[in-house]
């Protein structure tokens, strides 16, 4: 048999292997059904089997979304959930319906669903209230009157929370003028049309102009660590006077910030230019503290939009403030300002490898709890309560 | 050629960077009229200058490789791992070593599946993407002195490879490496007439399936020598998710184009040199400007359409002139033609 045959042979094994698999039974649930012995409930009482509760797994972006991966496995295990993940096939608009379509026909009974932009909300609705599934809008601000009143008026629709991104990049412009003097800003943006990275900028214009601080240039569509040391390189060249740098979307290059500091080592301004940033960077302790420029890093809404998108879900589930759906919740940031925080927010809050909080704590803190109390457990949550969890 | 028509030609190519800094120049004269500028200018044409090198031989066989970033990712994490535990020459070795490997599974892959190279690419990038942050999460569990759950930190006796003037020097000699391959290689030449014609390359005699996976294999060395002056540069490499690493090409492929254009006056090494430099230049042109980042895609497009254009707009322009100056010399001549009748 010669080396074509062999790998005709092979392909056609593999292929027959992944039909055989697609048709065969669905996943066994993970775990245990129902460690807890919480009475998970969905319409009706008798219901035996657990509430199956889809979402989209982006573990392959980055450290913050392993980190909302293990949370809401351990919440789920704790409240005796099924937890259906699905992974997406590329980015986009397409990759979000495609896998919601996948797991609706997985069966499941509701979803934590989240959205690349405000144009694929609609379809998202259509599709679950055809198919009688639980959903919650996860991290996302509907800007469109129309499209508010339309989603807000489906049956189906648990919750919807959102972060005030413009709000965050505001207070980061602020902090830096304020806290460091910061007169004269570049911006290394994420590429137009992203819908966080849209509104963070209007909160960069704002602060700016209310604070007279100039907004001297930006740049876009990075895509490696020497892109960014590129881009800082031609700023610092071109404006000396430059004081300050916003790294808009840290998580969204990986190695953006160590590019961006070498950048300012090699002109000799890592004491003279501070850089704020949004999202969470992993090591970013290392360019933190005196004499470096990290000054302000705003982030942790990530994942706690999964937290308690996935607390009211369960909650839902067990019946409880069912008749306050559509639940409206918001979250904040925190803001880390030293390595020492930098490293605990690793440790006890963001980790890719440990869960926030244990099974206890979940019930202590938001299972089983109303919607007012989850609120406030947000609006109160800190990286000293964080690591106060862990003693 | 004589040296005089050489040093005129070069002058000439050089001209098309020197005109574009001097608009930059006229608009913005407060912002790139200073050395440090101009330095941050040709150091920006590093990297992307000896990646153009690493896919130029693929690209004038016929090759369209959009793996070229994920492969230098994967070379990169591979020789900050290596340079770790084997210092400065370990890097370099280490990224040599992964880079070839890879060219062999992708050039490999391409010769015996013959699918075609864009399709091949891209599949091997999703691959090559997922390796590559598996690795960086592996080692930030196993080596966290040198690696986070996002990237790899490049040894710091390396740095200096990044900065002017080791870059510069780096770079003049990556480049004279790269003309002497390229002009006195039996696969530099073969890739040539393979690109030109694949008929023809068969019918002298030329494997091409063999060439082009030759040219996978040599593109790949600069590959590795990009990823580690790209590493150094920006002192860590960062794994790229979902097809961001494809982006990487891109550029390099316009500076490729560029150069190939102005092949005619100049070598291939200071050709694709200019063709990085006008895209550097632009690039800061624009910051420097403080214009919208999307006016750079609109700039890099027109460009990349003009400098191709330019040899058919040279052409038409010369065939008017022969044209009107055949028309003049027809109408000076009634007096012959009345002398005929």
């Amino acid at each position: 048999m010669n080396m074509k045959k062999l790998l005709a042979a092979l392909l056609a094994c593999a292929m027959m292997a992944g039909v055989l698999s697609a048709c065969g039974a669905a996943e066994e649930p993970k775990g245990d059904a129902n460690p807890g012995g919480a009475s998970v409930e969905n319409e009706s009482n008798d219901r035996t089997e657990p509430y199956r509760l889809g979402y989209i797994n982006m573990s392959g972006y980055g450290a913050t979304f392993e980190a909302i991966t293990t949370v809401l496995e351990s919440m789920c295990d704790a409240a005796g959930v099924e937890l259906v993940p699905v992974q997406m096939a590329g980015g986009g608009a397409d990759g979000f319906i495609t896998a919601y379509e996948n797991l609706v026909n997985m069966g499941i009974d509701g979803v934590m669903a989240s959205s690349s932009s405000e144009g694929q909300v609609r379809l998202i609705a259509e599709l679950f209230e055809q198919n009688d599934v639980d959903w919650f809008l996860v991290n996302r601000r509907l800007s469109d009157s129309d499209l508010q009143e339309y989603v807000f008026s489906q049956s189906r629709l648990v919750g919807n929370e959102f972060c005030y991104e413009e709000e965050t990049a505001y207070q980061v412009v602020k902090q830096l003028h304020e806290e460091y003097g910061m007169k004269n800003l570049a911006v290394i943006g994420l590429t137009l049309g992203d819908a966080a990275g849209d509104l963070r900028d209007q909160g960069i214009a704002k602060a700016c102009e209310e604070f007279g601080v100039t907004l001297l240039t930006e740049t876009r569509g990075i895509s490696s660590a020497s892109d960014v040391t590129n881009a800082v390189e031609g700023i610092i060249t071109s404006y000396p006077e430059v004081d300050g740098f916003f790294i808009v979307g840290g998580s969204v290059t990986n190695g953006a910030l160590a590019g961006a500091s070498q950048a300012l080592a090699n002109h000799g301004m890592e004491d003279k230019v501070v850089i704020g940033m949004i999202d969470i960077a992993s090591g970013m302790e290392e360019y933190m503290g005196e004499g470096k420029p990290l000054k302000v890093v705003a982030g942790g809404n990530l994942l706690m939009d999964w937290v308690i998108s996935c607390s009211c879900m369960i909650n839902y589930a067990n019946g409880i403030d069912t008749d306050k759906t559509p639940y409206i919740l918001n979250t904040s940031v925190m803001y880390v300002k030293t390595p020492e925080d930098a490293v605990d927010y690793s440790t006890y809050y963001e980790n890719p490898t440990t869960p926030m909080m244990s099974g206890d704590q979940w019930y202590d803190t938001l299972l089983g709890k109303d919607v007012d109390t989850i609120q406030a457990f947000v609006d109160n949550y800190t990286l000293d309560y964080a690591r106060s969890l862990s003693e | 050629m004589n040296m005089k028509t050489k040093i005129m030609n070069i002058v000439k190519a050089f001209m098309v960077p020197v005109v574009l800094y001097l608009i930059v120049l006229l608009l913005a004269p407060g912002r790139v009229g200073n050395l440090d500028s101009i330095t941050s200018m040709l150091t920006l044409a590093v990297v992307p200058t000896v990646i153009a090198y690493g896919v130029h031989f693929g690209f004038t066989s016929g090759i369209i490789d959009f793996s070229v970033g994920s492969r230098m990712t994967l070379a990169g994490i591979f020789g900050c791992i290596c340079g770790c535990f084997f210092g400065p020459i370990g890097m370099i070795l280490g990224s040599v070593l992964a880079s070839l490997l890879l060219a062999a599974i992708i050039g490999g892959l391409f010769a015996l599946l013959k699918i075609p190279s864009f399709v091949i690419s891209l599949g091997s990038l999703m691959v090559f993407e997922v390796i590559g942050e598996h690795l960086t999460k592996y080692c930030a569990g196993v080596l966290p002195e040198v690696a986070t759950y996002q990237y790899l930190k490049a040894p710091g006796n390396m740095q200096f490879l990044g900065k002017a003037p080791y870059n510069f020097l780096v770079l003049i000699v990556i480049a004279v490496i790269f003309e002497l391959v390229n002009t006195r290689t039996k696969i530099a030449n073969q890739a040539r007439v393979v690109g030109s014609d694949e008929l023809i390359a068969r019918n002298v005699g030329i494997e091409p399936m063999k060439v082009k996976f030759g040219t996978f294999i040599l593109g790949s060395i600069f590959l590795a020598l990009a990823a580690v002056v790209s590493t150094c540069y920006s002192s860590a490499v960062g794994y790229a998710a979902n097809m961001g690493s494809m982006a990487t090409v891109f550029k390099p492929m316009m500076a490729v184009i560029i150069g190939m254009s102005l092949g005619r006056i100049v070598r291939s090494c200071v050709g694709i040199f200019i063709g990085n430099l006008c895209l550097s230049v632009i690039f800061t042109g624009i910051i420097a400007l403080g214009w919208p980042d999307n006016l750079q895609n609109i700039f890099l497009g027109l460009f990349l359409v003009g400098v191709l254009g330019l040899p058919t707009i040279q052409r038409t322009i010369a065939g008017f002139k022969r044209r009107s100056a055949a028309r003049k010399a027809h109408t000076n001549m009634p007096s012959a033609t009345g002398t005929k009748m």
